[in-house]
């Protein structure tokens, strides 16, 4: 994976405004293959210490023992072991599993791949966007078990460019 | 009360001049006050709470009462315009009539500047500003922490400045009516 070209956003609505952050450290490691794209597989480790909304106080919060609880949970691993062919264009799914403040649920991230060149030195550029409730993972303890304010809905984009190595 | 010319002198009633202030006037002070020192009073409050979503609420609120306050100052502002405030009466010295003129103005310019520099913090700040639980505020701007920072130094400083000026303001009426034993505040009164 190629950190310098590739982004992970996260977007969650207060009072019906986006609120936009990144991780500003995460790791992939993907098998791919056009041909095959259930004999591939994903992982992506994020450090959730990373995480930033440009706003040093509220991102305070955010890695805060209500939110993230990033002492505790210093890591979120979204792990598929293939990937299936989805409608559309280079369209694909990753059936996997996200694991995040220490809870696991199972999650379909879709996205698109295109890829530049062949054999070693291959660019691929994977873009998706999955939808999660942030309070199935806990994401929100005590007060912020309400969503009138901050929704439970929180929007996941990932911009991913890999090598062939 | 601020005269446009502290230093005037005349005898004669100005025909132009009324004795008291008109209704509406009176009520945009007393409104004014009690949402001003409501909005300080919850400013200290919510500064201490934790962040959770009943202290965004809160900030929320503290930014639409300072928006309302800032309509209501607009809008005195132009009712003062059309309709000038009784006169000092000639017999009170040179240096009150400069003093509350002076304060009258200071009081003016910061019922616009803490809304204002409010509104800057909103607009240059990363987080969404909820006008009385209905539409969200739409920033002109885009986020910045240097024009943030500014605006918060401006509205820090400038509540403590309101805060000394309303002080001086309101012992400066008691002082009219309980010591002096004048007519001052009673013009600001309903029924006088």
């Amino acid at each position: 994976m190629q950190a310098e070209d590739s982004a992970l956003a996260f977007t969650a609505s207060q009072s019906g405004s986006p609120v936009k952050g990144r991780f500003q450290q995460f790791q992939a490691t993907i098998f791919f293959d056009p041909d095959d794209p259930a004999a591939g597989s994903l992982e992506v480790t994020i450090a959730m210490a990373s995480a930033t909304t440009d706003d040093s106080s509220r991102d305070q919060t955010l890695k805060g023992p209500d939110l993230f609880h990033v002492e505790e949970h210093p890591q979120a691993v979204f792990k598929a072991d293939r990937f299936e062919k989805a409608e559309g264009e280079n369209a694909y799914i990753a059936p996997g599993e996200l694991t995040l403040r220490g809870v696991t649920n199972p999650l379909d991230l879709p996205f698109t791949l295109q890829i530049e060149g062949s054999g070693a030195g291959a660019i691929a550029r994977a873009q998706g966007s999955v939808s999660i409730a942030r309070l199935d993972y806990g994401v929100g303890q005590g007060d912020w078990r309400d969503t009138g304010t901050v929704a439970d809905a929180v929007e996941i984009a990932i911009d991913v460019t890999a090598v062939r190595q | 009360m601020a005269s446009a010319d502290p230093t005037a002198v005349s005898r004669e009633p100005d025909p132009g001049r009324p004795a008291r202030y008109d209704p509406v006037a009176q009520a945009l002070h007393w409104g004014m006050a009690a949402l001003i020192i409501g909005n300080f009073g919850l400013a200290l409050y919510m500064e201490d709470l934790p962040p959770v979503p009943s202290t965004i609420e809160l900030y929320n609120l503290h930014k639409s009462l300072g928006l309302a306050a800032l309509a209501l100052a607009a809008f005195r502002l132009g009712w003062r315009w059309r309709h000038p405030a009784p006169k000092i009466p000639d017999d009170h010295p040179r240096w009150e009539k400069t003093a509350a003129a002076a304060s009258h103005y200071l009081l003016y310019l910061l019922i616009f500047l803490q809304p204002l520099s409010g509104l800057m913090i909103a607009f240059a700040s990363q987080y969404p500003t909820t006008v009385f639980w209905a539409v969200n505020l739409p920033s002109p701007i885009d986020p910045s922490k240097a024009i943030e920072s500014a605006a918060k130094a401006v509205h820090y400083w400038g509540q403590w400045a309101m805060a000394g000026v309303v002080g001086v303001h309101v012992l400066a009426a008691l002082r009219h009516h309980f010591v002096l034993r004048n007519d001052i505040l009673k013009r600001m009164l309903p029924g006088g």
